[in-house]
């Protein structure tokens, strides 16, 4: 090997690892751009960082294969087969199949629950039926028995959405997603589809590998979006605990309606290695963590064991957490809420200030590939016109309203002008949308009954934002029965700074630089510096001098953070800010803030 | 919807087996030209929704994995729209670059993987360790490096290395099989 010019392995491995800042990925290509020898040795590094790749995704589903007693298995390597069921899941819907899950057929020995997508068999042929009679019996099923212990009362379901049921003992079934659930009768599991399930009631420790990750678990309290991770879920009415024991979820109270179209709960947070939630009917969910010397014994003893050895042992010990928890702290936090609550009683309430106005461009009946290119933009610049958008006609970039709210909603837009045109891929099995943009200042609903690709939507009057914030896009699509059948998302930022000249105050005095009206939009980038690069998400935690402090857990890396300073419950005073990129070093970055009775005065430190 | 039927009746078993057995030849021609593992995943995933949509177009008999590349290489091209210029790893120039660098280079065939498995067995147990932490474990750098008690720059030098020593082997072991 040629001698390397310095921190260029560095960036390598970061580029490859998805870890690089911005600053790596400059330096890494001004390097394949100097030197044609980089250019070849990255070549190398990378395709053997994809065989390596793959070859780890091969043997992760192999052992997950062999968990199996009695498969038999090829003696091919499998190749990403981890993805097979979203490839499986695009062939259903070029198949025009409503039911995209329940289609992936598992089983080469698929025969009553067979579905119209046999075809794909080829794909994921590795697996094989268990030969037992009840095996026999629940290999046709989308919801495959894995294994079982002391097993009484067990039905599994032939086709989705269906319900498992379990009286007593121990099973272990895998999704078509490769979720696998251990369930501890007696339970009720209704499976909606591989993503998604709802425990009526029982126990449960879900296995989700990081390809899956968006699956959820609904019970009447709480609604469990998985990020990556083991976690536990029981319901034993009237309490339904939940329990990460690897990786992290997201915890929402439940909405209200069903599993297809319900509404979404209030966000709980996340929860990661060693925090829960515990919820209890008529009560107010509870996040806790075993945080201190006892829990944290015990939730070394069986964090481990969680899945493949002694699930009841886990699940046990997360309830023992949570009550021993629940015993020590719940009285405090009862006196909290109930402060809280007595406050927002007795804030004003905020007139409704429709600031922004939407109007869908003609319906486009064409292809999703006649969407996204000329055409789109054609229209746009039609609608535009008629519109009178801006003061010169001008629109920002087309904001792709795309991302799945199931994960991490990791990409910002930020607005350049008031009219900014919207884009998204219309699902085939869609009738009708609706599309709901939140922001501090204001927001609004308006809904799409024909096939509609784009619309263009002015966040603010002027020419130029008088205020800054941040909106969260949701379009949920739902099919001519109501239930939904899909869901977008996107988030956009408004920034004075994006308009033109901003001016810079150095002096402190300066009555320009230290007052601030309106409420504040915070940004936040792990790649600030380099010890926090690495960063998967962020923290900012607001605490009010001799008042309340609240924790925002921030899915992102990079984003926007709206705290609704003005008609808000956090009142005037001097408050302390902290951002934190978790599972970095400790670098934080601080800021105070006062807020007198004239506006909000921001001191950096 | 006529476009629609036509493609689900190529969707063929055979048409699925020679998208599986391309999925490792297709990954590794969307990292190079996207360099992130992550996204790269992305791309071929919605690669392998228009090579499913556009099954109908393909010509059985001619190289599967030379037309699902050209799709694939167009999804690359929508992805650097859609991905903001200073989140991308790799400039016009330079994406340009290793464009025509693939181009002449062999398919990433699945005779290659079993080739990059055979020589990681070759490897020293030191260094089939850190292979395993890396890829199999999917430890971070900070991890690695505390297990094995590394800095972090050595870990990371020592896994490029190691990189390297299996590309060796790879030209090795593919050039003797096919003498």
């Amino acid at each position: 090997m040629s001698l390397l010019p310095p921190e260029f392995e560095a960036c390598l491995n970061a580029v490859l690892d998805s870890t690089a800042d911005r600053d790596q990925r400059a330096y890494f290509q001004t390097c394949l751009r100097a030197n044609p020898d980089l250019l070849s040795a990255y070549v190398e590094q990378a395709e053997i960082h994809a065989a390596l790749l793959a070859m780890s995704d091969a043997k992760g589903e192999q052992e997950g294969a062999n968990r199996e007693t009695e498969n038999t298995r090829s003696a091919k390597p499998l190749l990403f087969i981890e993805r097979w069921w979203k490839v499986a899941a695009a062939a259903v819907l070029l198949l025009g199949g409503a039911a995209v899950w329940q289609s992936v057929p598992l089983l080469s020995g698929v025969a009553d629950c067979r579905l119209p997508t046999a075809d794909l068999r080829p794909l994921i042929s590795v697996f094989r039926p268990p030969s037992s009679d009840l095996r026999s019996q629940v290999a046709a099923s989308p919801v495959m028995l894995v294994s079982q212990a002391n097993v009484r009362g067990l039905d599994v379901p032939c086709e989705l959405p269906g319900t498992l049921r379990l009286s007593s003992g121990e099973v272990v079934v895998r999704l078509g997603s490769g979720v696998e659930l251990t369930v501890l009768g007696p339970a009720s599991l209704e499976v909606r589809d591989v993503m998604r399930v709802a425990l009526e009631k029982g126990r449960l420790v879900a296995n989700v590998p990081r390809w899956a990750t968006g699956f959820m678990v609904r019970t009447a309290d709480l609604e469990v979006c998985d990020l990556g991770t083991v976690f536990s879920v029981s319901v034993d009415w009237p309490v339904c605990d939940v329990f990460v024991f690897k990786g992290r979820v997201r915890v929402n109270e439940a909405g209200y309606g069903g599993m297809e179209n319900a509404t979404a709960g209030e966000g709980l947070g996340i929860c990661e290695a060693g925090e829960g939630v515990r919820a209890e009917a008529g009560e107010r969910p509870v996040k806790f963590a075993a945080d201190w010397p006892a829990a944290k014994k015990l939730f070394a003893a069986v964090r481990d064991k969680a899945l493949t050895e002694k699930p009841a042992l886990a699940l046990a010990t997360a309830e023992r957490i949570a009550d021993l928890w629940v015993e020590a702290t719940l009285p405090r936090e009862l006196a909290r809420w109930e402060a809280r609550r007595l406050a927002a009683a007795s804030a004003p309430k905020i007139p409704f200030r429709k600031t922004a106005w939407v109007r869908p461009s003609a319906s486009l009946q064409q292809e999703a590939s006649n969407m996204k290119t000329t055409g789109a933009a054609a229209v746009l610049t039609v609608a535009a016109v008629m519109m009178g958008a801006g003061p010169s006609g001008a629109v920002s970039e087309p904001v792709l309203v795309d991302l799945s709210p199931y994960t991490d909603n990791g990409r910002w837009t930020t607005v350049f002008t008031n009219a900014v045109p919207l884009q998204w891929d219309w699902p085939a099995t869609a009738t009708s949308a609706e599309l709901n943009i939140v922001g501090m200042n204001g927001s609004f609903v308006t809904n799409f009954t024909t096939v509609t690709s784009n619309c263009l939507w002015r966040a603010f009057a002027s020419d130029v934002p008088s205020v800054e914030d941040a909106y969260a896009l949701t379009l949920t699509f739902k099919n001519s029965g109501r239930a939904v059948v899909g869901a977008l998302t996107s988030q956009l930022s408004v920034v004075t700074g994006a308009f033109g000249e901003t001016p810079v105050n150095p002096a402190l005095s300066d009555p320009k630089w230290i007052k601030v009206k309106d409420n504040v939009l915070i940004p936040y980038d792990t790649g600030w510096t380099e010890a926090t690069a690495a960063a998967a998400s962020s923290r900012l935690v607001i605490a009010k001098v001799g008042g309340a402090a609240q924790t925002n857990a921030l899915a992102d890396a990079v984003g926007y953070f709206g705290w609704k300073l003005k008609h808000g419950d956090w009142g005037y005073g001097t408050f302390n800010l902290t951002l934190a990129f978790p599972g970095t070093v400790t670098n934080v970055w601080d800021a105070a803030l006062t807020r007198p009775m004239d506006g909000t005065m921001i001191r950096m430190q | 919807m006529k476009k629609r039927q036509e493609s689900c009746a190529s969707v063929t078993p055979a048409f699925i087996r020679l998208m599986t057995d391309a999925q490792f030849a297709l990954f590794s021609y969307v990292l190079l030209l996207v360099g992130d593992s992550t996204d790269a995943r992305d791309v071929l995933q919605d690669a392998n929704v228009v090579i499913l949509r556009d099954a109908a177009h393909f010509k059985p008999g001619t190289s599967f994995i030379a037309w699902a590349k050209t799709l694939a290489y167009y999804q690359v091209l929508t992805y650097r729209k859609k991905r903001s210029r200073d989140r991308l790893v790799f400039d016009d120039e330079v994406f340009q670059r290793l464009t025509e660098n693939l181009a002449v280079r062999k398919e990433q065939s699945n005779r290659r993987l079993d080739a990059v498995n055979r020589c990681v067995k070759k490897l020293t147990e030191a260094q089939q360790a850190l292979v395993t932490a890396k890829y199999f474990e999917r430890l971070s750098i900070v991890e690695i490096a505390a297990r094995f008690g590394y800095s972090q720059a050595a870990a990371v030098s020592l896994l490029y290395r190691i990189r390297h020593v299996l590309g060796v082997c790879v030209q090795s072991a593919l050039k003797q099989e096919d003498a």
